[in-house]
């Protein structure tokens, strides 16, 4: 057992706000959040990960996990409501950027709760794998019309601030 | 017609972007993948505009910003950045970014930051 990691509330609200704007207000696609639990310091991920890190008043990882359809889904939203049947290089990056949207969402969220991060550019990980850190994740699951999209999130305070 | 300069890492952001632009008949000088790439690409065609993605690899946007901002100070730079927290968007503007557009976004307003800058 792993003890719960130390995250404040208002940084765990800056991150499902982040979440939610992006996917439902941006993508127009329904979501809603169920409550975060605690993966610990390791967890499997699903068909597709995009990870990226964190850095500044806060430091850590922000993996944002999917199965294929799911992305598949969520792509085609992003290209204006296609039928994405496969992805492609292009479908590829759009699932990138998404991470990337709702990171900086994330980011500038948190900001407002006082806590200036940078997001480093993202990568994707493409197949069921088992993340490992030295830190506990928090996993924060969001169901939508696309599917589960899952948030696994480690960020603490920098020792440098 | 004007012509743009393309700045992000992401190829479907450099697609969307383009898309916008072509659709406003705005010519495409190029694009560029990171902050070298666009400092590079910028010496070389002298774009009329620049839209500037921040998060990217080997350089990032903000001193991609400064860097062309130092050499070229009539550049006129967009940055098209989903990091949108105040400190961003105060450094690009101080760095002589001319305004910010915050990812994801709709099409009109870029298309607004862009007719105002070369207004
Ligand atoms: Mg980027």
């Amino acid at each position: 057992m792993s003890s719960a990691p130390h995250m404040e509330a208002q940084h765990v609200n800056a991150i499902t706000n982040a979440a939610v704007m992006i996917v439902e207000q941006h993508l127009g696609i329904e979501a809603k959040f169920s409550k975060p639990y605690v993966s610990g310091k390791q967890f499997l991920a699903s068909d597709i990960s995009v990870v990226m890190g964190v850095n500044g008043q806060l430091e850590g990882q922000i993996i944002c996990t999917m199965e294929e359809k799911t992305a598949r889904s969520i792509v085609g939203n992003m290209m204006g409501g296609m039928e994405i049947s496969v992805l492609d290089d292009m479908g590829w990056s759009a699932i990138q950027e998404f991470g990337n949207w709702v990171a900086g969402r994330a980011a500038s969220e948190l900001a407002k709760a006082e806590a200036v991060i940078d997001i480093s550019p993202p990568v994707i990980n493409e197949g069921h794998s088992r993340f490992r850190m030295e830190k506990t994740f928090l996993t924060f699951p969001l169901s939508s019309a696309a599917g589960e999209v899952y948030l696994h999130v480690s960020i603490t305070p920098s020792n440098r601030s | 017609m004007a012509s743009v300069l393309i700045v992000d890492d992401a190829s479907f952001m450099r697609m969307m972007i383009k898309d916008i632009l072509t659709k406003n008949e705005f010519d495409i000088a190029g694009e560029a993948a990171n902050g070298q790439e666009a400092v590079d690409m910028f010496k070389e065609l002298s774009p009329d505009l620049v839209t500037m993605d921040i998060t990217m690899p080997e350089k990032d946007g903000i001193a991609a910003l400064k860097e062309i901002q130092g050499e070229h100070p009539e550049a006129k730079v967009i940055m098209c950045s989903a990091m949108g927290q105040q400190s961003m968007v105060i450094d690009a503007i101080q760095a002589g970014a001319k305004d910010f557009i915050v990812k994801p976004f709709q099409a009109d307003r870029v298309m607004d930051a862009i007719n105002k800058v070369l207004g």
